[in-house]
């Protein structure tokens, strides 16, 4: 076993483009520990969004290894990495990503629909899911009936409900004004304080990277930069 | 329990459908499409039903129709006075009061003007025997009475009456060289019969020039089974150049070739329009599947799985092909089921009918409109589930 929730070995990410080969990132080393809330910052361009998709199983590496919980998930197939991110990850998007003709309540089940849980069970999840974010008032409410600031304390429920252990963020609080964002940030702040999430954010707000408990500066492709906040 | 992957295939059905309004324009057109290649099918086997049932449903089978060796039509069949005679003698033909169940008939054509477009068309005038209206089973009166032997005296069947100008009952019509009085209209539910104007077959001859001439012979048999006895004698008489049938053969063998040249018609202009409304369900689903990339591409990452995705997609082109092909099953009975129509007969004559939709054929429209919807949602489908997530999360 190994205290670490990914570990990146010599992970490269390249890619053609008009017969151009693009390289991301190349030999990437990179240990996140379990429970850690790491903050990911960098120029457009960097790589950021690339290395949380790679992360969180939605992108192939071209080189290296991927590990997670000390099994490696880049040689997992389609279907085999869809059941590992039903399990053990949750996403976050800057434009939060509800299911517009869902409520609240509807798009927070979504990922419980993966489950074996049954309808009482995946109601009080909702529930639970909701309260933490401060929303239950708010349950059969549509997308389009909420702010912006509820609409991503949804896509938070949502990602947590089904109690996974890592939530990967791209750019959470990008399009909040800022008492939404921190108010998301602070949610972000309790769900690994006191609930052991493991955090990755993508930002390019220092506000929302001074909340992690580390920052790394991501730049062409080289982690440039390692902040220890706490 | 409903399975995992069944539950999150109804999911994301239940989204996509849900999702329809915000594409409307295009699934409501596609939904058009789809009514009309239905309501176009449905007409064309509701036409060609109809045209069979009148045919049909005419025939009896424990009556005998004679006609000339190679005859394929009554127009086309000759019988002379002398083989009557011998068919009245023949075994197999039921008998009352020791007299034969037995009418010789003449068949003849003559002009109605349309009410619909004032234009001539052909109507046979059928010579019968004294026995001729008994040996049709469902035939009954409804206006007035028979026409008495030997007189100028018709009567109509109401096919005719709703069709054709001039033969209400009391009118009287030139027909030949003589003038002719309504006397009666009679029904037969809706079949072929209804078509035909019946006189006295003795005063038909006569106003025709045809003396000593018919071109049918109907006989009641004294069972079903006495057909085969009849046939027998009349196959083994050399007097008798003549085939029997029973009634229901010969109606059913004359309403198959017509109807099914009407449904064979219908289904080729069906499967073309289909095509057209193939492209545009194809068109609206390809569409649906580009509007809804993000949603799609976030469900994978959340960890739906390819089917579920294909699915739900698929679930949406069949909600619009059924929902398409209801409103053309139920536009196509509304405005045509029950329509009175004619057409020419292998007699040369106007057969009258009308159209007549059956749930078995609304289910064979219906699986037209399921076919375009699955072969429509098929291919779209599979690009969902093939949608890479990478670079579709973050769009807005």
């Amino acid at each position: 076993m190994t205290d670490c929730a990914f570990q990146l070995r010599h992970v490269s990410k390249r890619f053609t483009k008009a017969k151009e080969t693009i390289t991301i990132f190349e030999g990437l080393d990179l240990d996140i520990p379990a429970e850690d809330y790491v903050a990911i910052m960098g120029p457009s361009g960097s790589g950021k969004t690339t290395l949380l998709n790679v992360l969180g199983g939605i992108d192939q590496v071209t080189d290296g290894e991927v590990l997670f919980n000390g099994q490696r998930v880049d040689t997992l197939s389609e279907s085999q990495l869809a059941r590992w991110r039903a399990n053990n990850i949750g996403f976050i998007f800057q434009f939060y990503n509800l299911m517009p003709v869902l409520t609240a309540a509807q798009n927070v089940e979504l990922p419980l629909l993966l489950t074996s849980f049954n309808t009482a069970e995946r109601r009080r999840r909702v529930e639970i899911a909701l309260s933490l974010v401060n929303l239950s008032e708010r349950s059969g409410h549509y997308p389009r009936e909420l702010s912006g600031g509820q609409q991503q304390r949804v896509a938070i429920a949502r990602a947590i409900v089904s109690d996974p252990q890592v939530l990967l963020c791209d750019e959470p609080t990008g399009d909040l004004d800022r008492s939404s964002a921190d108010e998301v940030l602070k949610i972000l702040k309790l769900l690994n304080e006191e609930h052991g999430k493991t955090i990755i954010v993508v930002t390019h707000d220092p506000e929302a990277a001074a909340h992690a408990k580390r920052i790394l500066h991501l730049n062409k492709g080289v982690f440039v930069d390692r902040t220890v906040l706490t | 329990m409903m399975p995992r992957v069944l539950r999150q295939c109804a999911a994301l059905a239940r989204m996509n459908i849900l999702s329809i309004p915000q594409r409307i324009w295009m699934s409501v057109s596609t939904c058009f499409a789809i009514a009309l290649v239905v309501a176009v099918l449905l007409v064309f086997l509701a036409m060609g039903n109809g045209f069979k049932q009148a045919q049909s449903s005419a025939g009896a089978a424990d009556i005998a129709i004679v006609l000339r060796d190679g005859a394929q039509t009554e127009i086309s069949s000759t019988v002379s006075r002398e083989q009557v005679m011998l068919l009245e003698e023949a075994p197999g033909i039921a008998r009352a009061s020791g007299k034969p169940l037995l009418s010789a008939e003449l068949y003849v054509i003559v002009d109605g003007i349309r009410r619909s477009n004032g234009l001539k068309s052909n109507l046979p005038l059928r010579g019968l025997g004294v026995e001729g209206a008994a040996l049709r089973h469902n035939v009954r009166i409804v206006q007035g009475r028979m026409f008495r032997s030997g007189t100028n005296e018709l009567v109509v069947g109401q096919g005719v009456t709703r069709e054709f100008a001039g033969f209400d009952l009391g009118h009287t019509l030139r027909l030949g060289q003589t003038v002719w009085t309504v006397v009666g209209i009679f029904a037969d539910g809706g079949t072929v019969r209804e078509s035909e104007l019946w006189a006295d077959v003795g005063v038909v001859q006569s106003v025709f020039h045809r003396l000593n001439v018919f071109q049918t012979v109907r006989a009641r048999l004294a069972s079903p089974a006495a057909l085969a006895t009849l046939k027998s004698h009349v196959a083994n008489d050399p007097r008798l150049q003549l085939v029997v049938e029973s009634e229901a053969e010969y109606f059913s063998e004359q309403a198959k070739q017509s109807s099914g040249l009407i449904q064979n018609l219908g289904w080729p202009l069906a499967i073309i329009m289909a095509i057209g409304a193939l492209a545009g369900a194809l068109n609206t689903m390809y569409s649906s599947v580009a509007a809804r990339g993000t949603e799609i591409a976030t469900l994978r990452a959340i960890g739906f799985g390819g089917i579920p995705t294909f699915a739900g997609t698929l679930a949406e082109a069949l909600a619009l092909s059924i929902v398409g092909g209801l409103f053309g099953v139920l536009a196509a009975t509304v405005v045509f089921n029950g329509y009175s129509a004619s057409t020419l007969s292998s007699n040369f004559t106007q057969v009258i009918f009308t159209f007549k939709m059956t749930p078995a054929l609304c289910v064979r429209a219906l699986w037209l409109a399921i076919t375009i919807g699955l072969i429509g949602g098929i291919l779209p489908a599979i690009r969902a589930a093939r949608l890479p997530i990478v670079g579709m999360l973050g769009e807005q």
